[in-house]
């Protein structure tokens, strides 16, 4: 069906730009329609690649959270145990495609992270979680990974 | 807002004046923790003289980024009035926001502008920039002086050896109510703030809070005006540095913070102005937090939008800020 869901939101935004935007008076309104184009811009940037993303990111977070478990298992101190233990079962993988599920499941995956990062982010310099140090770097490396890829860079300096 | 109502109250305001007239009301954009508005008054004084005077109205939004109040705002330009840190002068305060549907204050209008982009990209301001960059240092210092017991509504910690696990913990406690989603790069941020709390400052000082390019009036080479206090609190003064130095500030894409100076540099007029000595791991620790409460304030922002206790289009979009933040708090505590 054409025109698309990306092509809809590309349509509504050019026709609000040139129907309505130029009959707006005050520069707050003006300010705020600005705003709105900026948003269609978002919608449209995330759209196509939202499940495959998603599909991607879940599938790296189960296994570096695969890992930093079974780095736990390898420290001999009471807070890896309780962590172990009180961490938030990791998710089944979603059988649907559904954003929803997906996502669902993503949220998952990141309490678990949550949960965790109080061991994880400290063995950079806690030489008795040492285990979680590969770890560490290698959520950190795919945090800042995944955070860029959501990077709008007229927001950021 | 209505004209009319502005005008009922102001005449209220100045009950000998016969004809108390208001004129190019308009709502200013961003601000989006409070709304603000500009307008015109003129009236006739008791001796007979023409009057007019620009005003500023911060109202209560029906929601926010920041949870605030107008009091604290309005208690401490009353209170800086006549300090040496150049601020708005407030007239009149609504704590019951029956005049105007929702509280507000009213302050007399200064002169300039905040463009920050404009400041620290513009040829035009090439000339004006090294000053605003001292009188920027120069007032911080002079903030940071200020007696706090003169502002008994101020956010204080217990003493000084509290400031920064105060202030991450208020941070923290903002995150896990108004998060929507889980947030693993703030929790690793909490981590390393817990683990690297800085030595306790000499004293607690008023700290803006939202210390900023941008969140002041500038005219020519001068500030005329510090504004938006609403996070202002009794802290460390090194808390108000670490805002200044953020990355997202650096509005000429370079190296300068608040796109104005180095960070040395700042930091050396800072201090040659009175401020306090900055420790380059104190820094770096309020720096990092500054991120994470960058962050924190817009998930309340997106929490607000998506809540529908707004219609504010800015919060939505600003969410969109804190990826590139996120991208920040890794960079500095990996």
């Amino acid at each position: 069906m054409r025109p698309n869901q990306e092509e809809l939101i590309k349509a509504i935004q050019t026709g609000i730009g040139a129907f309505f935007a130029p009959e707006l008076q005050s520069l707050y309104a003006q300010s705020q329609m600005a705003v709105a184009m900026t948003l269609f811009g978002i919608a449209q940037r995330d759209y196509d690649s939202a499940v495959p993303d998603l599909v991607e990111a879940n599938a790296q977070l189960r296994a570096m959270l695969a890992a930093a478990t079974a780095a736990l298992a390898q420290i001999d101190r009471d807070d890896a145990r309780t962590a172990i233990e009180t961490a938030p079962a990791v998710p089944e993988p979603s059988a649907s495609l559904r954003l929803s599920a997906l996502r669902a499941e993503h949220d998952g995956l990141r309490a678990v992270l949550c949960a965790l990062a109080p061991l994880i982010e400290p063995a950079a310099d806690d030489p008795a979680l040492a285990p979680l140090r590969p770890v560490r770097a290698a959520l950190f490396a795919w945090l800042s990974a995944d955070s860029k890829k959501r990077v709008v860079p007229i927001l950021n300096n | 807002m209505q004209v009319e109502r502005l005008a009922a109250y102001l005449q209220k305001q100045f009950p000998g004046a016969p004809d108390v007239a208001v004129s190019n009301l308009s709502r200013i954009f961003g601000g989006a923790s409070r709304e603000t508005w500009a307008f015109d008054a003129s009236w006739t004084a008791a001796d007979g003289s023409q009057q007019q005077c620009g005003f500023i109205i911060r109202r209560d939004p029906p929601a926010s980024l920041l949870d605030s109040n107008n009091d604290l705002e309005f208690d401490l330009y009353t209170a800086l009035a006549g300090s040496g840190t150049p601020v708005p002068r407030v007239r009149w305060i609504d704590r019951a926001g029956t005049e105007l549907e929702r509280p507000f204050y009213v302050m007399e209008r200064l002169p300039g502008i905040t463009d920050a982009a404009r400041l620290c990209v513009s040829p035009e301001f090439a000339e004006a920039r090294p000053s605003i960059a001292r009188q920027k240092a120069q007032i911080l210092a002079k903030i940071h002086r200020f007696d706090i017991d003169r502002v008994p509504s101020l956010d204080r910690p217990a003493s000084p050896a509290d400031a920064a696990l105060h202030e991450v913990e208020r941070w923290e406690r903002t995150m896990r109510q108004d998060a929507l989603e889980p947030q693993p790069v703030l929790e690793m941020g909490f981590s390393w703030l817990k683990r690297h709390l800085p030595p306790p400052p000499e004293r607690l000082v008023l700290v803006h809070g939202d210390y900023r390019t941008g969140n002041f009036l500038y005219e020519g080479s001068t500030i005329t005006g510090i504004l938006d206090w609403e996070m202002a609190h009794a802290g460390d003064p090194i808390e108000d540095l670490g805002w200044v130095v953020m990355k997202s500030w650096r509005w000429a894409r370079d190296h300068k913070v608040g796109g104005l100076c180095t960070r040395d540099e700042f930091v050396t007029m800072y201090e040659a102005s009175g401020g306090a000595k900055v420790n380059a791991d104190t820094l770096k620790f309020w720096e990092v937090f500054s991120n994470v409460k960058f962050c924190i304030i817009f998930l309340t922002g997106a929490k607000s939008i998506i809540e529908g206790k707004t219609p504010d289009l800015l919060l939505a979009l600003t969410a969109y800020v804190n990826p590139g933040v996120e991208v920040e708090i890794l960079e500095l505590i990996k």
